[in-house]
């Protein structure tokens, strides 16, 4: 009986031992994370927001020949434009038109538009002309991956002036109506599904 | 005569979290007392004529094995919110209605020893859309992950390769909490747009 007890006691001590089960050696735990970028472009502002093509007639009262160069006339530079979606590049140009209004018709011999070459390059690997005649004249580059411009940025160039008719006709024998002359070049980017 | 164990049942180590003490020390000591009690109350009780000079002595011991209590990281994502500001570059801290900070457990602890294991995954677009101007864009936005066992904390970069570790001499008890800051991108490269994910790994191991 006396040692009977002893070996009860035990076997009770082990019944009550915490479970060894219950001691973890290692344990681990993933905490998820989410987060989203919105489909966003961005163009900086132009180095000139105003190009100045300066006088535009010769001594015959025509378009400066000058003015008729392949050569850049004058020049902007965005240094930072950028999609990182899928996107569009709109380019959109109008011709400069006679900012005054004259009571009188636009004389056959004399032009109030004038056309020019407006390049966009620095987007996508090819550069990019329009010339407008009418009211507005523009195009759309699609690009369906993420862009932005090289460390060079975009740039406009503005070349090849050249007078237009009342019909919107090129006719560089035209001379130019008195006054200021105003055209307008407009790049819009927009990201696209 | 009939013999009866003190109610030593009422001493019994729990596998209740709530009720281990930390090192055990107290409850060890209370299991032997009551067990040495034990036996002297059966030596007495077990006396007779015919054994008057007969003795039974035994020591009982038990152990508290080395601990750490559960925690979890959640069921939900952290949602870090926009990565991005006007210029399409990494914002420099997270946006303010992110959730940045999780409490993993309140009063974590472990009653011995031990280390806990920080890894952190980049934040990735889920979509895997491929980097076509790798010199401009990214699908990658790495981050600091800090946790903290109160007092103790340390913090580890999704750009390190290696995990950082906090490592806990001693028994310790607090709040166990994840922090996340510092969103960036190589070169500040601007990232693409989409979904991103991540994860942050903790391993935790006893000594």
């Amino acid at each position: 009986m006396l040692h009977r007890f002893p070996l009860t006691a035990v076997a009770a001590l082990l019944l009550l031992a915490p479970g060894t089960a219950l001691a973890q050696t290692t344990a681990s735990s993933e905490i998820d994370l989410s987060s989203t970028v919105v489909a966003s472009c961005g163009v900086g502002a132009p180095s000139l927001t105003v190009l100045d093509l300066h006088e535009l007639s010769g001594p015959d009262g025509r378009l400066d020949p000058s003015k008729r160069s392949s050569n850049t006339l004058a020049s902007t530079t965005i240094a930072d434009a950028w999609c990182n979606a899928p996107n569009r590049l709109t380019f959109g140009t109008k011709p400069m038109t006679l900012q005054e209004t004259r009571a009188y018709a636009q004389p056959a011999y004399m032009a109030r538009d004038i056309t020019y070459d407006a390049t966009l390059v620095g987007w996508g690997p090819f550069d990019t002309t329009r010339r407008p005649h009418t009211g507005d004249d523009s195009v759309s580059l699609a690009s369906s991956h993420p862009y932005a411009t090289s460390s060079s940025g975009l740039v406009l160039n503005i070349s090849k002036l050249e007078t237009m008719t009342a019909g919107k006709v090129e006719d560089p024998s035209l001379m130019l109506e008195a006054g200021h002359y105003k055209g307008t070049v407009t790049i819009t980017l927009t990201t696209v599904n | 005569m009939t013999l009866r164990l003190p109610a030593i049942r009422d001493h019994a180590l729990s596998h209740d979290d709530d009720i281990i003490p930390l090192g055990g020390q107290g409850w060890e000591k209370s299991v032997k007392t009551t067990l040495i009690g034990a036996a002297t109350l059966c030596a007495l009780a077990s006396s007779s004529p015919a054994m008057a000079q007969d003795t039974a002595t035994f020591t009982a011991t038990t152990t508290v094995p080395p601990y750490c209590s559960q925690f979890s990281g959640g069921q939900t994502p952290m949602d870090l919110g926009t990565l991005t500001g006007p210029t399409g570059q990494t914002v420099a801290t997270f946006a303010s209605n992110a959730q940045t900070e999780r409490i993993l457990a309140s009063n974590y602890y472990c009653n011995a020893p031990s280390t806990i294991t920080i890894k952190a995954d980049p934040l990735m677009q889920a979509d895997n859309t491929p980097v076509t101007e790798p010199d401009n864009f990214t699908n990658r936005v790495d981050y600091t992950a800090t946790l903290k066992w109160d007092p103790l904390q340390n913090s580890v970069s999704s750009t390190a390769a290696n995990p950082e570790v906090i490592n806990a001499a001693q028994a310790n008890i607090g709040n166990l909490t994840l922090k996340l800051s510092d969103p960036t991108t190589d070169g500040n490269r601007r990232p693409i747009a989409g979904a991103y994910v991540g994860q942050v790994h903790l391993t935790i191991a006893l000594q």
